[in-house]
């Protein structure tokens, strides 16, 4: 799948490649598009939001060239999205097995009453829920039983790839880790492939085969997990690291970068991390960096990288 | 020398009755039996889940909850049912620094104002010219200079590092010897966050403030913290220097935390030590430790006998029968 769209300076010029069975980490601050990426793959965005050029490949196909209809038909079967906060993408007057049954329904994936109701079952067993309750509400559930229930929400249609937007960010370590653990092997068993969006390095690196690091609406750098943390090249991944604790080095100082992330309605000319950056030049200010490809695998864009 | 010294304390909330035959009421178990001190000019971290206590006993401490028993002494004096004048006085000394910078500031008022209240809220600070000079210098000393720009805007106009920085000016401008800070960093950028805390380590530097940090992250903690306190269900089970805890924890509920950090690093692989389940409810604790039902070493006698709080090695206290047995430890 390739993606490259531009959409209203929220996003320009995003590429990347996802394979069968990968994990792929999207990682950035706030307000740098992450959720605006996914919402475009999907064809998501709110009304005021366009996709004005590129294009979304799905096995082949250009997901962006789609009828509405057909597009109804790729969500959920084909792709299919874990939301951020659990609490408020569940409804509270249903029960979880009638909203799980919902999306199963929805999409024709199957039709017959008491096959919809084992499919669910079924859904709440494997991401580690007693299916008897699937009676329940949403409010009988706890914070981390909710987060498994929206998986299997993801799940119910089979999907060949899950998006799974900052699926843990507002839970508990200890729960974090179960969930975590909880996708990985469902990831593995079913050969999912999934784009995760986080903002935590700590979460990626235990994940992921493969990083996108965004900045301000743009592509910062795109690599392997290796060498995105042992041999990053842009200056925005080397700083992000600098600035995020390390237990298993904890005599280093923490760094900040100064400054805070472009607002996307006044974003600077030329390089949009220049105001904030350490090796900040001249030109950084004047001309957009290209995506320069330190190796096959390896886009960063910056001025340095320059040969 | 400690600041601030707490036995024992407990704060209970009484719970709605279940039905109209259950005579007995019952009660949430917030705090259950906490005691620890926090020394002039340290940084102790208070680590933990949701619903562990913390942010009851930061309440509790200020005086905004009423303790049920134990006691709370700042500087030598008990404080526990301070009312009044008294507890006035007392939150001048201690002032709060609250998790949400979009939350806490007025969005009505300008930055002046708000930084001002509190020393019109305590009468402090005479002339308004005098008050004025007050307010630029905590703006000053929380980084946001030249004061002056700052002054006259609102909080919109200000990005979340700035808001949290007026938070903390706000908190500066009474000269308080204790700051408490509920999560400080927890809604900001990854990239802003290690600014706030350089920002609250120069404070302890500069003033001698002592710092009581609550967080959940144990990661920004082992960057920043004198000592460690690690809370479970109401009560402290683990507390030591930072880099004893980070290293040698000997409470199972310390292990399991530390080991499910994530670390940005993919080169290393950590056996993890997954919890299953979930934080039991405080209303009907577990019999024994609070932590058997959950510890991956749990002995018989464990269901039976609350543990008691003993030093196990020097500085590092912890409550657990089975920790520092030599068949539980690598």
């Amino acid at each position: 799948m390739i993606a490259d769209g531009v959409a209203a300076h929220a996003l320009t010029d995003i590429s990347f490649t996802l394979r069968e069975g990968e994990v792929l980490g999207v990682v950035g601050e706030s307000g740098c598009g992450k959720t605006t990426l996914m919402l475009s793959l999907l064809r998501l965005l709110p009304s005021s939001g366009r996709i004005t050029s590129g294009e979304v490949l799905f096995m082949g196909r250009d997901l962006l060239s789609l009828s509405e209809a057909e597009m109804a038909e790729v969500r959920w079967k084909n792709i299919a999205m874990i939301f951020q906060g659990a609490m408020n993408a569940l409804n509270p007057v249903h029960t979880i097995g009638r909203q799980i049954g919902e999306a199963i329904i929805r999409h024709n994936y199957v039709q017959d009453k008491k096959l919809v109701d084992n499919r669910v079952a079924e859904l709440l067993e494997m991401v580690g829920i007693n299916p008897d309750r699937r009676r329940q509400y949403p409010h009988q559930y706890s914070g981390g039983m909710r987060q498994r229930a929206m998986i299997a929400m993801a799940l119910a249609c089979n999907p060949q790839i899950v998006i799974a937007d900052e699926p843990t960010t507002a839970l508990d370590v200890m729960i974090q880790a179960q969930i975590l653990e909880l996708l990985a092997t469902l990831q593995e068993k079913l050969g999912l492939a999934v784009l995760f969006v986080t903002h935590d390095l700590g979460v990626v690196a235990e994940m992921c085969d493969s990083v996108l690091v965004m900045y301000g609406g743009v592509t910062a750098e795109y690599a392997d997990v290796d060498t995105i943390f042992n041999a990053p090249q842009h200056p925005y991944t080397q700083e992000l690291l600098r600035a995020f604790p390390d237990l298993s080095r904890p005599t280093g100082k923490l760094v900040s970068i100064p400054g805070y992330p472009p607002r996307l309605t006044a974003l600077p000319p030329g390089c949009r991390f220049a105001p904030r950056c350490p090796h900040v030049m001249e030109r950084c200010h004047q001309e957009r960096p290209p995506l320069h490809t330190p190796s096959p695998t390896h886009l960063a864009s910056c001025h340095l990288l320059e040969t | 020398m400690s600041i601030i010294q707490v036995q024992n304390l407990r704060k209970l909330f009484p719970t709605q009755k279940a039905s109209l035959w259950q005579k007995e009421e019952q009660f949430v178990h917030a705090i259950d039996g906490v005691t620890f001190e926090l020394r002039q000019g340290e940084v102790l971290a208070l680590v933990g889940e949701s619903g562990c206590g913390k942010s009851t006993l930061a309440l509790t401490l200020m005086g905004l909850e009423r303790a049920t028993s134990g006691h709370i002494f700042f500087k030598g004096q008990e404080v526990t049912q301070g009312r009044g004048r008294d507890l006035k006085q007392l939150r001048r000394q201690i002032q709060m620094v609250f998790q949400d910078p979009y939350e806490s500031l007025n969005p009505t008022m300008r930055i002046a104002d708000i930084v001002a209240e509190p020393l019109m809220v305590h009468g402090l600070g005479g002339s308004k010219a005098a008050r004025m000079e007050r307010v630029v210098q905590a703006l000053e000393d929380a980084g946001l200079k030249p004061a002056g720009s700052f002054l006259h805007r609102y909080p919109h106009e200000l990005s979340g590092g700035q808001r949290q920085r007026v938070v903390i000016a706000g908190a500066l401008v009474l000269e308080p010897t204790v700051l408490l800070a509920d999560e400080p960093v927890s809604m900001l950028d990854v990239s802003i966050r290690a600014e706030i805390l350089n920002l609250l380590a120069d404070l302890r530097q500069s003033r001698g403030i002592s710092i009581l940090f609550i967080t959940h992250d144990l990661g920004t903690v082992a960057y920043f913290a004198d000592r460690i306190a690690v809370m479970y269900l109401g009560r402290i089970v683990e507390l030591g220097e930072t880099a004893q805890i980070l290293q040698r924890p000997q409470h199972p509920y310390t292990k399991a935390l530390l080991s499910v950090m994530p670390v940005p690093n993919p080169r290393l692989r950590r056996e993890r030590i997954i919890l299953q389940g979930e934080t039991p409810n405080p209303i009907q604790l577990p019999t024994g430790c609070r932590f058997h039902p959950r510890c991956p070493i749990v002995q018989p006698h464990c269901a039976q006998v609350d543990p008691e709080w003993r030093e196990i090695l020097p500085a590092h206290q912890v409550a657990c029968h089975e920790a520092g047995r030599r068949d539980n430890n690598e």
